[in-house]
């Protein structure tokens, strides 16, 4: 069994990791911002 | 004021509804056109598929909740669609007919000024010969009847094993060209972890059958993902995780033909082979759910607004592998010949795979179709809810709310077993879900940090979050519009 306390911590560190990705923008790829990026 | 139509109450389907009617005045009116009676959230169809939720968890009905946000909501399925109304009727009307049990039949002419097609696939179990769910020793874990039923056979399943017998599972896909490898593969591991619990693991032999050509693909070409403080393929990861767990593979197989307790399939060899099973869960190909379009004239005008699924403002030329881009792929999900027409999820068509096509020596196309399930749902339903909402407000048409899968973050906490302090989930998020490889032409066209892989314990817990939190944010209680989607 993994330790559940070092397990927490992870769980809250992958929520919030997850959160910022998904919820952290979407956008356009054919704007010229995006192409200036590339 | 508008009248605004959504068709479908699923992931996509509600979202937009759901924002449709909190950003926009009561003069507008938000109708649901759905043939299912209960919203169900989907993901969790796993564990109802392995008897750790029963599906009353999982769904809870449309109707009430309709009535209470002041939706209108029309138990019905969309059959034909006119976008220039008629010789009659001059607003673009859906063509729908009822399935509710006081009105089935019925047909009934639903008016629009905004359509968002939002139907999602039709499950096609058709196209492939004897693959019916709960006939043939196979199931599906695609909505929570199936589920129920997978369970029950597996249930019963799991109570012979305890007697000693020895039995062959198979999971996967069940066609050549399915998608959602990603259910499936939650599916495996949570019925290996079923039977270790119930201590008959070792009475199994479980397989993984999939039109894949490497593990770990997930429709998405796989991925370059870090785990910890390396870097590794999501096929490494996917093999280390079945190695462990005593889970066998069959790739690049496109499965043909179901006969009770036997899997019919060909490979990319063109050979033709045969898998044995004492229960499956086979994912069947998604597809169009068929719909007719007519113009004014009665004129059909089908090819305009689809081509299997809707058209939308993707580039839909065809062109080969080495020369497909980020820029293909939609952006506001608009159909391009009808601007009032919008179809987010899984309803649009997408302008080509994500894997890349294979062909087996007979021709057979072999290789998973792209997936839109899921976050991608919520986000491109949500989407075009503002533009349509932006464009009321300013009495000018808006597209400025944009979302390419090519720049656009999904994650996948697929669950690998459950338990409080057993469970375990595997973790992957993809930036971007549709790989650009010219913006990151190093790390297989996806940004390394924001893709990455994680197993534990917590991804069990962070997928049981999720599940509470959708739940809650489905039902529209307070402040459920702060919930990310």
């Amino acid at each position: 069994m993994m330790n559940p306390v070092w397990q927490f911590f992870k769980y809250l560190w992958l929520s919030l990791k997850v959160m910022l990705i998904v919820a952290g923008g979407h956008g356009s790829t054919r704007s010229k911002e995006y192409q200036k990026s590339q | 004021m508008a009248k605004i139509v959504v068709l479908g109450a699923g992931i996509a389907g509600h979202v937009a509804a759901s924002h449709l009617r909190r950003k926009l005045s009561k003069d507008h009116q938000v109708v649901v056109v759905s043939p299912n009676s209960n919203y169900q959230w989907i993901p969790s169809n796993i564990w109802v598929g392995i008897g750790r939720m029963k599906s009353k968890e999982i769904l809870f009905p449309l109707a009430p909740l309709y009535k209470k946000k002041k939706i209108d909501f029309i138990q019905a399925k969309a059959t034909t669609f006119y976008p220039e109304g008629d010789a009659a009727e001059s607003t673009p009307y859906v063509l729908v007919e009822h399935v509710s049990d006081n009105q089935k039949g019925t047909v009934e002419k639903v008016t629009y000024d905004y359509l968002i097609n939002a139907t999602g696939p039709k499950l096609n179990f058709e196209a492939t010969e004897g693959l019916i769910p709960g006939s043939h020793k196979t199931y599906s874990v695609c909505n929570y009847h199936h589920s129920t039923e997978a369970w029950k056979a597996l249930k019963s399943l799991i109570q012979e094993m305890k007697q000693g017998k020895k039995v062959k599972i198979l999971i996967g896909t069940g066609h050549g060209k399915a998608t959602c490898q990603g259910a499936a593969f939650e599916y495996i591991l949570n019925v290996d972890q079923e039977l270790r619990r119930h201590k008959v693991r070792d009475n199994a032999e479980i397989t993984w059958i999939s039109n894949e050509y490497r593990l770990g693909d997930f429709g998405m070409d796989g991925m370059l993902l870090t785990y910890g403080s390396n870097s590794m393929k999501s096929s490494e990861m996917v093999e280390m995780v079945f190695e462990d767990r005593g889970i066998h593979w069959i790739l690049g197989a496109g499965v043909n033909k179901i006969e009770d307790g036997v899997a019919h399939y060909e490979n990319l060899e063109g050979e033709h082979k045969s898998e044995t099973f004492d229960f499956a869960m086979l994912i069947p190909a998604f597809s169009g759910h068929g719909f007719k379009a007519f113009d004014k004239n009665n004129n059909e005008i089908t090819d305009k607004l689809f081509k299997g699924f809707m058209l939308v403002d993707g580039d839909y030329t065809p062109k080969p592998y080495e020369e497909w881009t980020a820029q293909d792929w939609p952006e506001t999900y608009q159909n391009p010949n009808y601007k009032n027409i919008f179809a987010p999820g899984i309803a649009f068509a997408p302008p080509h795979s994500i894997s890349k096509p294979r062909k087996s020596k007979n021709g057979t196309e072999i290789f998973p179709s792209p997936p839109r399930t899921g976050m991608p749902s919520g986000i491109t339903a949500k989407l075009v809810a503002d533009n349509i909402i932006q464009t009321l407000k300013k009495g000018k048409v808006s597209l400025d709310h944009k979302g390419s899968m090519a720049n656009m973050g999904a994650a996948c906490i697929a669950s690998s077993g459950y338990g409080t302090f057993s469970g375990s989930g595997i973790s992957i998020t993809t930036f971007p879900i549709v790989p650009d490889y010219k913006k990151y032409p190093e790390t297989q066209g996806r940004k390394l940090g924001k893709t990455f892989g994680e197993i534990g314990l917590a991804g069990h817990w962070l997928k049981l979050t999720l599940h509470y939190v959708f739940m809650y944010k489905a039902k529209m209680k307070p402040f459920w519009w702060l919930l990310p989607e």
